[in-house]
């Protein structure tokens, strides 16, 4: 008996985390929106049936939102984070290993005992009962099995939302799964085996070699069964090495395992779409501050530092007049890796000042950091140097109270104290678990 | 000591159980009982299992 391996993901992620504090939303159709408003992120089962598709831009829902009395919120990574910590902390104490695969997804084992089905619907109701959040839980031989559990677990409520794919006929399943459902089969890879003859399908000695049963007749691959009985060869070829760990996966070969360990960064990226249009390089140099500010902050977090910065600002790319159209980058290498903000900024500032060019929209502004070590590791030549000690004590003062206080309390002057920058959020949700003056209220009488 | 939330509102109470019946009861006696029945809709959010705030 291989590994038992589980997928739980939290149903409708955003809209349960604010059904969470507010159980009268339950039942009733909800939507999340994304940053600054755009989009629709996440909806509720109620508001899928009402037409509101993933994505769709919010001016486009309107109508539906106000004939249906959909209830609306911006987006309030905050709180979901948070909830999201928690939601991982319940599972942690249920399986032997637990993988961060998203915000709301984690990949888990569940231990040999053949007892994984009970396991996952204990562990389902200690999840909602802990934390709020309602999940679907995948269980399989491989990662890719319990990721198609999980999405027939979600679909098909008679399942009670868990399904249990180990040991079981796995291919009752994956008839009625659509191959571009599956893991790893984006868009592309999917109009690809859906094209008819498109394929190379016209060797039909190399599919008859494969010893599987073929799919010969159909000269074309619409369901994950059938995929998973596509020969070796021609999968490494056309969907690359990649496709073939898929395919294996499918057939119940474990080829990924567990990455239970973060992987190290590489760099990171802060950024924003602006609230409203900008135009002037003031506005831009107090967005890009605020960037630099919660960059030096991550990286602090993470006891790294940077060695190279990028800035970038770009107009919107749906301008009408091509020449409306414009994106500028520029970076540099620091003079020795660094988390000191104020070092950030005036690099970041001074980027700016190169690739700022006036007459445009901007629509976005952000920073790159990347060249990332850790701050244990810095090679300490007198040459390159480190931030010293006093600017390092400062960072950490200034994090401390953040920490306490709330973002922002502390910031460089740079970012400036108007911020029409920021984020259109008009109807956001309290920070109910990281802010005491935020917290649910409730009346005694 | 639970958190309810009847039709939409969220209210701390005390739970008492009474012959198959279930009452949220409130500590002020001013305020009268609240029986839950069907045509209530009523979720039991949490029970208030301990309190942060100085009492005197």
């Amino acid at each position: 008996m291989g590994q038992v391996f589980g997928l739980i993901d939290a149903d409708a992620f955003y809209v349960s985390c604010e059904r969470a504090f507010r159980p009268d939303l339950e039942g009733r159709p909800v939507v999340v929106l994304s940053n600054n408003d755009g989009n629709v992120v996440a909806r509720s089962r109620e508001s899928k049936s009402l037409g509101i598709t993933m994505g769709m831009p919010f001016f486009k829902a309107r109508p539906v939102i106000e004939k249906h009395g959909v209830i609306w919120f911006s987006s309030n990574y905050t709180l979901y984070g948070d909830v999201s910590r928690r939601m991982f902390d319940t599972i942690d104490g249920f399986v032997p290993a637990l993988e961060h695969y998203s915000i709301d997804e984690a990949f888990v084992h569940f231990d040999g005992s053949g007892r994984q089905e009970e396991d996952a619907r204990e562990l389902r109701r200690t999840v909602r009962r802990w934390t709020g959040i309602p999940v679907s839980v995948g269980i399989g031989p491989t990662k890719v099995l319990a990721k198609v559990a999980a999405s027939i677990a979600k679909k098909r409520p008679e399942y009670g939302g868990v399904v249990d794919l180990f040991g079981k006929d796995v291919d009752h399943y994956l008839k009625d799964f659509d191959v571009s459902d599956l893991w790893g089969i984006g868009p592309r890879y999917a109009r690809f085996l859906k094209s008819e003859g498109e394929g190379d399908f016209s060797q039909p000695d190399l599919w008859e070699a494969s010893g599987l049963p073929t799919v010969l007749g159909k000269q074309r691959i619409e369901t994950a069964l059938e995929l998973k009985n596509s020969p070796d060869t021609w999968v490494r070829k056309h969907l690359t090495v990649k496709g073939l760990r898929l395919v294996w996966e499918l057939r119940g070969i474990s080829c990924l395992p567990l990455e239970v360990f973060e992987k190290p960064r590489k760099g990171l990226c802060c950024s924003r779409s602006f609230g409203r249009p900008v135009t002037t390089v003031e506005d831009l140099g107090e967005a890009v501050a605020m960037h630099c500010a919660r960059g030096g902050e991550k990286l602090r977090r993470q006891r790294l530092a940077a060695s190279h910065l990028t800035v970038f600002i770009s107009t919107s790319r749906f301008r009408e007049r091509p020449e409306d159209v414009y994106s500028g980058a520029a970076s540099l290498r620091l003079p020795f890796p660094t988390s000191y903000t104020p070092g950030l900024i005036s690099a970041a500032l001074s980027l700016l000042g190169r690739v700022y060019k006036p007459g445009f929209i901007y629509h976005k502004a952000g920073v790159f950091l990347t060249d990332v070590v850790a701050e244990a590791e810095r090679q300490q030549s007198i040459l390159a140097g480190i931030d010293d000690e006093r600017r390092v004590r400062a960072m950490r003062a200034v994090d401390e109270i953040n920490r306490r206080h709330g973002r922002n309390t502390v910031r460089p002057l740079a970012v400036g104290a108007g911020r029409g920058w920021d984020m259109r959020r008009q109807r956001v949700s309290p920070r109910y678990t990281t802010r005491l003056d935020e917290v649910l209220r409730v009346r005694a009488c | 000591m639970v958190v309810a939330c009847i039709d939409g509102e969220m209210l701390v109470k005390r739970l008492i159980v009474e012959g198959g019946r279930y009452f949220l009861v409130a500590e002020n006696s001013a305020y009268p009982a609240i029986e839950l029945d069907e045509d209530r809709e009523t979720v039991i959010w949490g029970v208030a299992t301990h309190c942060i705030h100085g009492l005197r």
